[in-house]
């Protein structure tokens, strides 16, 4: 246990200092606050209330990260360990008091922890930018048949911060309304305050429509993608433990990466589609980031206001945290009985 | 346990085969703790994948091999601190010589002995240490792998080829090293070399592989002794030719061979009286003018064990002192 405690603090020190593991994790960063600017630049002057909402654009922006951070993880973790034994690095860590299985557990550990560390990177940087840019609310829709006069508009907006309240929080407040409640009752529901809407003085009658529709609360939203990036951790583990399998059966490193890659790409583009009844049972499919299931992916169109898209069935994602911790341990006990006869 | 009769590294008809063909087909060497052991052989010979075998690196097809008693395949349960340096010097490009120092120190755990600022500067390496491995050049990369063996405090030292690629003066300071490390410190120091003068100088047993084969193992000095039975004599003379044809005529002479302009090197029996030979040279007027017995060197050990060998391989030669 000692040994493996020494080995896997050494492994992860030393994917900690590496030049490429650093590089990546700046990349990973780059591409995540870049999707959420790129988003910031579309969505800004849209009339859309909806694509102005900070999770919408959280959870994209998070996406693409982590396809960016699957991706290098991939290439990175298959190719080092090829690398590693042409050049005679791995020899250093046998010498000194470190079994094969402790370095391949110590490797698996790094493994896991890769993916990972990457994800949270994605997430972070661009909740931080998205917090930045946009604000969070309920998740609401355009009205319908909306008046295009210029001055309404303008005139129920400043009615809007005159009143210190939002868009989408007036839309909860009407939909209080039509599940029965008095507009006292729904305003204290919502938490704003109340106004005149009898006398037409201080809510104007034409400012009803021009209420955006609500579709879902913002707790609702805010933990749907949180239960969507959870979602996403067993299959990223086993995606590093993946890539660890290939660097172990591979003898070069840009063939276990290319492999690697291929496998993502040819899994996604193809297999995924083609055979979805047993997608669910392949942890590639639930991946957050290149996943052809992906349930940030998911929770992302739903935050967006698209409301023809449907939550994962509950008992597909268990098959997909299943199959990913199966895949991770076989992955695991084939690498560790590839390593043992492995010529170093 | 390591007990003291035990040799620090052995090896018993070792046979490795790699993608079907054979590169070791019977190595054995034995290695005592407190030697300083220098492992000869033509490239190719498989003294790398005889070290690397040995460690447990490379699993053998046949025959057995063992550190400090433990096999190599359980290196990790040896009793005894080890340092290795191979070929290739295995550090990771991507981190500074002081940062793989400070992972092989967090590999094994070392709290005691050498530190990294000492081994750096005993290997002559100190200014270079923020530099990524990938930026050394190859005697530099050679040099980090030999401070990184020496960190804590190793009892056995495997090293392959650690002064190829080197400057003189990292040879002259590596074989000091050594020197210090094994009669200072009663380190095990194992090191494959062409370099074979620096061998002789420092080695005091030496091991030499062939095809596969271990051909010749023993004292340096006996083996010395044995490659240079015989008198071995240089001359300088102007009509060189003459001289060379004269000498073949002897029977007492078993070899001649020219050396560059005007130099003969002949080797004669034990039992020749080389000053009424020389006597006899002179009388032929073939212009003498130096004259000079040498001492054998490891070179010839080489050379006579290889021209051997390049028959049907010989069953191992041992050698102890006589």
């Amino acid at each position: 246990m000692k040994a493996f405690i020494r080995a896997s603090y050494a492994e992860l020190w030393a994917a900690a200092h590496r030049r490429q593991v650093r590089l990546a994790m700046l990349a990973v960063v780059v591409v995540s606050v870049a999707r959420v600017l790129v988003s910031w630049a579309i969505y800004s002057d849209s009339a859309s209330v909806a694509h102005q909402n900070l999770w919408p654009r959280f959870a994209e922006g998070a996406q693409t990260g982590l396809i960016v951070a699957e991706l290098l993880a991939l290439v990175l973790l298959a190719g080092a360990l090829p690398r590693e034994a042409s050049a005679g690095v791995v020899r250093d860590p046998l010498s000194r008091g470190a079994s094969r299985t402790v370095h391949m557990m110590a490797r698996a550990k790094v493994a896991v922890t890769l993916p990972f560390v990457f994800a949270i990177e994605a997430i972070v940087a661009s909740f931080l930018v998205a917090a930045l840019l946009f604000d969070g609310g309920h998740v609401v829709a355009p009205p319908m048949g909306a008046t295009e006069d210029v001055e309404v508009i303008a005139n129920f907006d400043s009615w809007l911060v005159e009143h210190g309240i939002r868009a989408d929080e007036l839309a909860l407040w009407v939909k209080q309304l039509d599940e029965g409640m008095t507009e006292k009752e729904a305003s204290a529901f919502v938490g704003i305050p109340t106004f005149d809407t009898e006398s037409g003085d201080d809510f104007k009658d034409d400012f009803w429509e021009l209420i955006p529709i609500f579709q879902f609360s913002e707790a609702e939203v805010r933990e749907g993608v949180f239960h969507a990036l959870l979602a996403g951790i067993p299959s990223l583990m086993a995606l590093g433990l993946f890539a660890l399998f290939l660097s172990v059966l591979f003898r070069t490193g840009a063939l276990a990466s290319g492999i690697a890659l291929g496998s993502l790409f040819l899994y996604g583009g193809f297999f995924a589609g083609e055979y979805d009844d047993v997608a669910p049972y392949v942890f590639m499919s639930w991946l957050p980031g290149n996943g052809a299931m992906s349930v940030l992916e998911n929770a992302g169109a739903i935050a967006d206001g698209f409301n023809d898209v449907a939550a994962p069935d509950p008992s597909s994602l268990i098959a997909g945290y299943v199959a990913a911790a199966v895949a991770g341990w076989l992955f695991v006990i084939l690498s560790l009985s590839l390593f043992r006869k492995r010529a170093l | 346990m390591a007990t003291n009769s035990q040799p620090a590294l052995s090896a018993n008809g070792l046979c490795v085969k790699l993608g079907g063909t054979e590169i070791l087909k019977g190595v054995d060497l034995r290695v005592d703790q407190g030697d300083l052991y220098g492992l000869l052989g033509r490239n190719g010979a498989g003294k790398t994948t005889s070290l690397r075998c040995i460690l447990g690196f490379l699993p053998p097809s046949a025959g057995d091999c063992r550190v400090f008693g433990v096999p190599g395949s359980a290196l990790h349960t040896c009793p005894v601190p080890i340092g290795v340096a191979l070929d290739p010097p295995g550090l990771d490009d991507s981190l500074t010589v002081r940062q793989n120092l400070q992972l092989a120190v967090l590999r094994g755990g070392i709290e005691n002995g050498r530190g990294i600022d000492e081994v750096l500067e005993l290997v002559g390496l100190t200014y270079r240490q923020h530099n990524r491995g990938d930026r050394l050049s190859h005697g530099q990369g050679r040099r980090a792998a030999v401070a990184r063996a020496l960190l804590g405090s190793p009892k056995l030292l495997v090293m392959d080829e650690p002064l190829s690629g080197l400057d003189p003066e990292g040879v002259e300071m590596l074989i000091g090293l050594f020197r210090r490390l094994a009669f200072d410190e009663g380190v095990t120091v194992v090191l494959s070399s062409h370099h074979l003068r620096e061998v002789q100088d420092v080695c005091t047993r030496v091991g030499m592989i062939e095809q596969g084969y271990t051909i010749l193992q023993g004292e340096t000095r006996e083996l010395l002794r044995q490659a240079g039975d015989g008198l071995r004599l240089a001359f300088t003379a102007d009509k060189v030719t003459a001289a060379a044809e004269y000498l073949k005529q002897l029977p007492e002479v078993s070899s001649v061979e020219k050396r560059g302009v005007g130099q003969l090197f002949c080797r004669v029996s034990g039992e020749t009286d080389w000053q009424l030979l020389l006597t006899q040279l002179a009388n032929q007027e073939f212009g003498l003018t130096e004259f000079a017995p040498e001492q054998a060197t490891l070179v010839d050990v080489f050379t006579q064990a290889l021209s051997v060998a390049d028959g049907p391989i010989e069953p191992i030669l041992q050698v102890t002192q006589s």
